[in-house]
């Protein structure tokens, strides 16, 4: 909170300073952020898609009624204030006053609810409905006020309003059947004005948003360029202000450029090698903890991946939640050959299956393939492309090893639920774990949340049906006049409402 | 053609033919002759530049020794050749003779297949059949082997119906002579010139495909060491280390460029005149 | 002696059948040609090139079978034979073409050509370079050469070779197309009195197609003249140059040197 009021601050010293100087109006005219976006979303309706481009967008055009704050903390948004009744079955949110929309309706409770009952409604077909699942009833008492009763108490339910697809729309248009897939209105920053396809989507500014001092930019254009070469070259070149592919080694020429800076933070991910515990000998712990010490994982992160922190379990390094396990299984060969020979596996060939088109996660195959046959286990690679790794692998567990990055969610039970049963691609599972899963998920307290988790977590990086490797680091370039830049590491959006053109 | 140009052509083609034979004892002894292991990786050598003591044409993003992978890559593009145009003259053989022996409808039938097949851009048919039949070094030379088949049909084919109206053919029927025979004897080694000089070019472009295809990821698979796999690693260097680029593409360009001289030259030396 | 060699009726038809066109065209290239060789003599047949002259020649020897019409050769009815049995009709019957250039495999030593009949006949490989060495003097070609390509030897030479390898068949039956026409007139000479006096040692039956009525004249015991297919006039030797009756046959009597110069151009 103190880093979001000196923001402020900063902010505002910023703008009186320029009143007192140049017209504002000439200022603002020179603010157009040149933003690149690395494809072309499938849709502009937030109800409708997973596409992580779409949300990239939509976060200047929507808003939620509560949103993350840079720290990961869940703070009020479209909703000022909000309470939860005892049994933790009633959620009440009080409507922000004088909130309007882009189509200059004002914000009411009746919003709100239309909005969820649109995302919710089973013709529509929103891959986003079954997290509301434990929804029953949305009630509207007054014009400012929205209460959420739950079937039984749960506790992703916040985080789950936070995230982008939770999108506020005008009733109006939602009733009008508006085509939002391609001219998205909402509260948000930003207006949408134009989508020129696989070239650009034009925002422009939104004069009457709720947030004070907010947004400084008057345009911002989301130019959509697929190759990172093009998108560092614009970069230097100074016709792109902010970047989201940076390729490893681009990174010294963006640091060394006086023109040109780095924002470099955690990813949401957690990059792992995973062991598929049905299958022989991978059934066997000791085979699965010799593969754990065999793994040099900072080498990998630094070689695959560009650099990141190592982690010891299934939980990303910044999360809130994550636990610090590291040293569990350190990197060992001599450990790890111990332990093959005790357990002297019927085979030693693994098949490794590596998603194709994920260029470091191939890279880091080679790796582990290398690392693996030190200690003696003979890894057989078989790149696949992704449709074939999603129905063959992740779905089918037709494999020994393979190499993921699993992204982040804001609630930790969106990662652990796939453990409450073994039918998850891994096929790992315990009593112990899956029964604090189900208690985290309608414990409303952190800290009891957090008990519960720690424990699932513990029992992950002891009986390690993965290699856990690390959290990457995320790579932002952008020009060096640009402020006020901020990245949602979970949620995968940026945030441009503070940003400035200096 | 001037004696001075003429002699430096024949210098230009013994070179030529010294590389090739160069190129296949390495790829044969290629565990004798590559200083190091070439999947064998090293992270503190990464990226050492050519000239290092240990790593002569220097070190790539795993720390693995660049000569010893150019000298097993020369395997696999020399295999790739080898197998792909091989697979391509045994279904060219088959459907080319038996097209221009029977002629009528099975040939008309034939050639309206091959040519179907040899109206499709080569590249992107082979992406095509590789994308179904999966990735690998396997499927890419079955791929090639097929697609290249037409332009030994086609060849065959023609110079079926050219030489078995030639009278000695027609000699060797009256004498008596089973089909079998007079194909070995009387048809293939006569249209042998052509055969082996689109063999040669075929092989060349085999190389091509498959350094096209590693490059894109759908052929060789990592980490075995190919020209065009070498080729796609490389390119997140060009600016750091462009030598992780440069000696695969030297080794793809000047064995394609070997390939195809040495087409000339064969075609020069197995003409004979009559 | 009797007959050797009976045509009766023999047609050859071609359908030259379009892509487009419905219907095929015909090509009547030899219709409805008989004719007999006696045992030991020579038939000349001459015409203009395109009369049909090779077709008939390629027909009656079913390496190109005709379409209607029979042949017997020595006893022989080809279009009655088995697959085993062709290989005797092979032995009676040999054709030696008339471009020495193109009718030895550029590839195969002259040794190896003459041998191929042999070795169709299953001779082993001894008895194979034995008789190929006799074929080759009997030709008048030293056997030291035998391992030479075509390639090294002039075009009467190879006309030689060519003969031998005929001869390898023991044939009792000869069709001798055009055998010299490419050939200078020295070196025909050479080749007509080898032909003649193979014909004597051997007891030969040939029949000898020419364009050149002089040649034809000098050699032949009958003639058939053929135009358009079709043998228009047949008969003795010395009768049908005395007497001509078709008025085809008269034409080109009158006017031998003129159209008889025209060569059939090459293939």
């Amino acid at each position: 909170m103190k880093k979001l009021l000196l923001l402020v601050l900063a902010a505002l010293t910023a703008g009186s300073m320029y009143a007192g100087g140049a017209s504002e109006a000439a200022v603002a005219q020179a603010e157009t952020l040149q933003f690149a976006l690395s494809g072309n979303p499938n849709t502009l309706d937030p109800h409708a898609t997973e596409g992580t481009l779409t949300f990239q967008v939509l976060k200047s055009v929507y808003d939620t009624l509560v949103e993350p704050d840079q720290d990961g903390r869940i703070v009020a948004a479209l909703a000022e204030s909000w309470r939860v009744s005892e049994d933790n079955l009633r959620w009440t949110f009080r409507l922000r006053d004088g909130v309007v929309f882009h189509n200059g309706d004002a914000l009411t409770s009746a919003d709100v609810a239309a909005s969820f009952e649109r995302l919710l409604e089973p013709a529509f077909g929103s891959p986003h409905a079954k997290e509301l699942a434990a929804l029953h009833e949305i009630r509207t008492p007054d014009r400012h006020t929205v209460e959420f009763v739950l079937d039984q108490p749960y506790s992703p339910l916040l985080s789950a309003l936070a995230t982008g697809w939770s999108a506020i729309l005008p009733q109006r248009l939602i009733d009008a059947q508006h085509d939002f897939a391609a001219r998205p209105v909402g509260t948000g920053p930003f207006r949408f004005e134009q989508w020129v396809r696989d070239n650009r989507i034009t925002l422009t500014r939104n004069e009457d948003y709720w947030m004070p001092q907010a947004p400084q930019l008057s345009r911002v254009n989301f130019n959509i360029i697929t190759e990172v070469a093009i998108q560092v070259q614009g970069l230097l070149t100074g016709d792109l202000d902010i970047i989201d592919m940076v390729g490893p080694t681009d990174i010294a020429r963006i640091e060394q450029d006086p023109r040109t800076k780095l924002d470099v933070g955690l990813s949401s991910l957690v990059m792992v090698l995973a062991i598929n515990t049905r299958r022989e000998p991978l059934s066997e712990l000791r085979i699965r903890q010799a593969i754990n010490h065999a793994v040099d994982k900072q080498a990998i992160l630094d070689v695959a991946y560009a650099g990141g922190e190592v982690i010891g379990t299934f939980m990303d390094y910044g999360d809130p939640y994550y636990v610090d396990f590291a040293d569990r299984y350190p990197h060992h060969p001599d450990r790890a050959r111990r332990l093959i020979a005790e357990a002297a596996p019927q085979t030693r060939t693994l098949d490794l299956v590596l998603p194709q088109n994920y260029e470091p996660h191939v890279r880091a195959g080679e790796m582990y393939q290398q690392m693996l046959s030190r200690v003696g286990l003979d890894v057989q690679i078989r790149l696949v492309d992704w449709s074939t790794w999603l129905s063959d692998v992740y779905a089918a567990g037709n494999f020994d090893l393979t190499v993921i990055g699993h992204t982040g969610k804001l609630d930790p039970d969106s990662r652990l639920s796939m453990f409450e049963t073994g039918d998850n691609y891994v096929g790992w599972t315990h009593a112990q774990a899956a029964e604090n899963i189900r208690a985290a998920r309608q414990e409303a307290d952190f800290d009891q949340r957090r008990e519960l988790y720690r424990d699932v977590l513990e029992l992950l990086a002891v009986e390690v049906p993965f290699v856990f490797v690390g959290t990457n680091y995320r790579h932002i370039a952008m020009r060096e006049n640009v402020t006020g830049f901020h990245m949602d590491a979970k949620l995968d959006t940026y945030d441009l409402r503070r940003v400035r053109l200096r | 053609m001037k004696p001075q140009t003429e002699t430096a052509a024949r210098i230009l083609l013994w070179l030529t033919v010294g590389y090739i034979v160069v190129l296949s004892a390495a790829a044969a002894a290629a565990p004798l002759l590559a200083p190091a292991d070439p999947l064998l990786q090293n992270l503190p050598a990464r990226f050492a530049p050519p000239g290092s003591p240990a790593y002569p044409l220097g070190a790539d993003d795993f720390g693995r020794d660049v000569l010893s992978r150019i000298i097993y890559g020369a395997r696999a593009a020399l295999l790739v050749g080898l197998v792909s145009v091989g697979i391509a003259l045994a279904i060219g053989l088959v459907i080319g003779l038996t097209a221009g022996l029977l002629e009528g409808p099975v040939d008309s039938a034939l050639m309206l297949l091959m040519d179907a097949v040899l109206s499709f851009p080569t590249v992107l048919l082979a992406i095509t059949v590789v994308s179904v039949f999966g990735y690998g070094l396997a499927q890419v030379m079955a791929a090639i082997g097929v697609i290249f088949s037409p332009l030994f049909a086609r060849i065959i084919r023609a110079e079926t119906l050219t030489l078995k109206h030639e009278p000695y053919v027609m000699s060797a029927y009256a004498l008596g002579t089973p089909l079998r025979r007079i194909v070995a004897v009387h048809l293939l080694p006569n249209m042998l010139p052509k055969i082996v000089v689109q063999c040669t070019v075929a092989f060349a472009l085999a190389i091509v495909i498959e350094a096209s295809l590693s490059f894109l990821g759908l052929g060789a698979q990592p980490p075995q060491p190919s020209w065009g796999l070498m080729l796609r690693n490389a390119r997140n260097y060009l600016f750091d280390a462009p030598w992780l680029a440069f000696y695969p593409g030297l080794a793809i360009g000047l064995t394609v460029f070997s390939f195809n001289l040495l087409g000339d030259l064969l075609n020069e030396l197995l003409q004979i005149r009559r | 002696m009797g007959e050797l060699v009976r045509v009766e009726g023999l047609s050859k038809v071609h359908y030259a059948a379009g892509l487009l066109k419905r219907r095929a065209r015909v090509v009547r290239a030899v219709d409805d040609v008989s004719l007999a060789i006696r045992h030991n003599t020579i038939l000349g047949l001459v015409g203009e090139s395109g009369s049909g002259k090779s077709t008939l020649a390629r027909a009656m020897l079913y390496l190109d079978p005709p379409t209607a019409g029979s042949v017997i050769i020595d006893g022989l009815d080809p279009a009655a034979l088995s697959r085993s049995q062709m290989r005797q009709f092979r032995h009676r019957a040999q054709i030696v073409v008339q471009d020495p250039y193109a009718a030895l495999n550029p590839r195969l030593s002259i040794a190896a050509s003459v041998a191929e009949g042999l070795r169709n006949r299953g001779f082993p490989r001894r008895a194979r370079e034995r008789r190929v060495a006799e074929l080759l003097e009997m030709v008048g070609i030293a056997s030291r050469r035998a391992r030479d390509n075509p390639q090294q030897f002039s075009g009467g030479q190879r006309q030689r070779v060519i003969i031998a390898r005929a001869l390898a068949m023991d044939p009792r039956f000869l069709i001798l197309d055009e055998p010299v026409s490419s050939l200078d007139v020295s070196i025909q000479a050479q080749i007509i009195n080898l032909l003649l006096d193979l014909k004597q040692r051997l007891a030969l039956t040939y029949l000898f197609i020419s364009h050149d009525l002089n040649l034809v004249a000098y050699m032949s015991d009958a003639i058939a003249v053929m135009k358009d297919g079709r043998i228009v006039e047949m008969g003795d030797a010395a009768e049908v140059i005395a007497q001509p009756h078709d008025p085809y046959t008269q034409m080109l009597f009158d006017n031998a040197p003129r159209l008889l110069d025209v060569r059939p151009g090459r293939i």
